[in-house]
């Protein structure tokens, strides 16, 4: 792997992507999250052994933004689940590969997460920890200064779900 | 036995309410007593316990752990291509002889601990320092190695679905299914080679009876998950019902979504779970292909005690029932797909494990549901639950507004548990 050419313009819009991205899920504007992705944006959460057994189905699988903006409408008027929220801890981000894809430059990332629970009479939980694998493209013009997600990996380090998974890692 | 051990007897520890099947005494979900006989009558007892897919133990000398009830199991292709199932308990000081979840190329079994080694039929047969050093030590001159096997279990295998069972009482596998639970297995499976495609280990934070009451209760789906009912996925309007072994043990609850004819409780208002305004924007995650010339589109069989046998659209896989003492569970669902799928096919049903599991758009409220009720009858336990819908017998029923098989299942708990 060749060392990733990245400018520190674009190492920090990366950095805020990150940012943004868990403050939108812990702050509870969950109807943002779809708009980390691009249109074809692809998000999945799976298990560290679903992942090293190749194992595709994972937990929570959204091909493009559409599937996303359902996810988050069910979220709010469809299911039942008891009122939790999140808190995301994040590492620094790992830029493993960069380059371009036609004249859209990309990057290929992987950030750790840490996640709490907290319950609506405030019970917390370690929920989960794990890595963002990311495949980031700048949209915009001249290879593009806004990063969007063309897919997330999450992949949990544990396989195990407590009670339910209805909002996004 | 084996949990039970100074325990009060059963008879003084459940009171049922009533003679019929219709009430449920509250206090089961949550007495430890109770729960060491179920570990002893119903997971050690004359049941068969689903155990792992033949398809994760492909090659001879391959294993894998897993439990029935509290007990951790290792279960293995023998050199030989035979599967055995054996108790992951040395018979020296208790220690479990395996503790990575799977491996391959194990001929024989080493405790951790004091290097007892066993074959792959749980024979007992190397000790450490059996002689002693230097004509010192070691096991006596009578020690018998051959009453210190590992308990093996029975095993039976149905279309890749491997089970065991620790008693001698239970059964042929085929006899203790009936014939219509054989045949839907086959059914489902149809001889197809398993291919695994996904995990997940649920935390339910419920008693292990409550998700086997909800897996068999019948007329809960389209008024707790929302998504079967608006999107007419299964609805009591449909065609569908339920059907069961002789013994009433085993139920097999189906629905065929393209024949509802609609019913005036889904009438818009009338119930919670009927999002007249709620359209898909991407609809693929519901397109399906005819998978079964019988037009059953979603289908869960639930065999005594803990598992079931799931088909929902094109999703097929399995849930095994993990008990993790009297408030707690694990239920693991394995998602499958078939080797002689398209690719086509085998896209529908990665995107439609998007319905199923903890994340699922119809299953994620059962692991709420469990926890709602252990939350709701904590302070209760001298009350019950009432299962009176379509009468108090456990019979089959050509409807699923019916809690029948949920009846079915305690008339076999309490068969099993001798109360």
């Amino acid at each position: 792997m060749r060392a990733p050419a990245i400018t520190a313009e674009r190492r920090g819009a990366i950095e805020r992507l990150m940012v943004d991205y868990v403050h939108a899920i812990d702050e509870g504007e969950y109807e943002r999250w779809p708009d980390f992705f691009t249109e074809d944006g692809r998000y999945q959460v799976t298990g560290r052994d679903n992942f090293a057994r190749g194992w595709v189905a994972g937990m929570l699988l959204c091909d493009n933004r559409d599937m996303m903006v359902d996810r988050i409408y069910s979220l709010r008027q469809v299911n039942v689940w008891e009122p939790h929220t999140y808190r995301h801890v994040i590492g620094p981000t790992q830029v493993l590969e960069a380059g371009m894809d036609g004249s859209a430059f990309t990057a290929r990332t992987q950030t750790n997460y840490l996640c709490v629970r907290t319950m609506h009479d405030g019970e917390q939980k370690l929920f989960s920890t794990g890595r963002y694998l990311d495949d980031i493209v700048f949209e915009g013009p001249a290879g593009g200064d806004v990063p969007k997600l063309r897919s997330r990996m999450v992949i949990a380090d544990s396989n195990q779900i407590d009670t339910l998974l209805v909002i996004p890692l | 036995m084996a949990q039970a051990i100074g325990v009060r007897p059963v008879s003084e520890l459940i009171r049922w309410p009533t003679d019929d099947l219709s009430r449920i005494p509250l206090h089961i979900y949550g007495d430890p007593e109770i729960y060491a006989w179920e570990q002893d009558r119903i997971f050690r007892g004359p049941t068969w316990n689903f155990l792992s897919l033949e398809c994760e133990i492909p090659k001879p000398n391959d294993y894998v752990l897993t439990k029935v009830g509290d007990t951790p199991v290792i279960v293995l292709r023998t050199a030989e291509g035979g599967i055995n199932a054996l108790v992951n308990r040395c018979t020296h000081k208790g220690s479990v002889l395996c503790y990575d979840s799977r491996g391959e190329g194990k001929r024989s079994f080493v405790c951790p601990y004091h290097a007892w080694s066993f074959d792959q039929a749980g024979e007992l047969r190397g000790i450490a320092f059996e002689k002693g050093v230097g004509g010192l030590g070691g096991m006596p001159e009578g020690f018998d190695k051959s009453k210190h096997a590992l308990t093996r279990l029975r095993v039976e295998v149905i279309e890749g679905l491997v089970f065991g069972t620790f008693s001698d009482a239970t059964p042929p596998l085929e006899q203790y299914l009936g014939e219509p639970m054989v045949a839907h297995i086959r059914r489902t499976i149809r001889g197809r080679k398993m291919q695994i495609i996904g995990r997940y280990n649920h935390i339910m934070p419920n008693n292990w009876k409550l998700y086997i009451e909800n897996s068999r209760d019948t007329h809960h789906p389209s008024l707790l998950h929302a998504f079967f009912a608006t999107f007419k996925l299964n609805r009591l309007s449909a065609e569908g019902g339920i059907r069961h072994d002789p013994a009433n043990w085993h139920h097999l609850v189906f629905a065929k979504r393209l024949t509802d004819q609609g019913h005036e409780e889904y009438s818009p208002g009338k119930l919670r779970t009927m999002k007249a305004d709620f359209g898909l924007n991407d609809p693929s995650l519901i397109a399906q292909w005819m998978e079964f010339d019988d037009n059953i589109t979603n289908a869960l069989q639930s065999i005594l005690p803990g598992f079931v046998l799931q088909q929902i659209l094109n999703s097929v896989g399995t849930r095994q029932i993990i008990t993790r003492g009297t408030d707690e569970c694990e239920l693991i669902w394995t998602v499958v797909a078939f080797e002689e799928d398209t690719p086509e096919q085998r896209a529908i049903r990665i995107k439609q494990s998007n319905l199923v599991g903890p994340h699922g758009y119809i299953s994620m409220e059962d692991g709420a549901i469990g926890g709602f009720v252990q939350q709701g009858i904590k302070g209760d336990r001298d009350k019950q639950a009432v299962v009176e819908m379509g009468g108090l017998t456990a019979d089959g029923q050509p409807t699923r507004a019916t809690e029948t098989s949920v009846r079915g299942f305690y008339k076999a708990y309490r068969e099993l548990m001798g109360a």
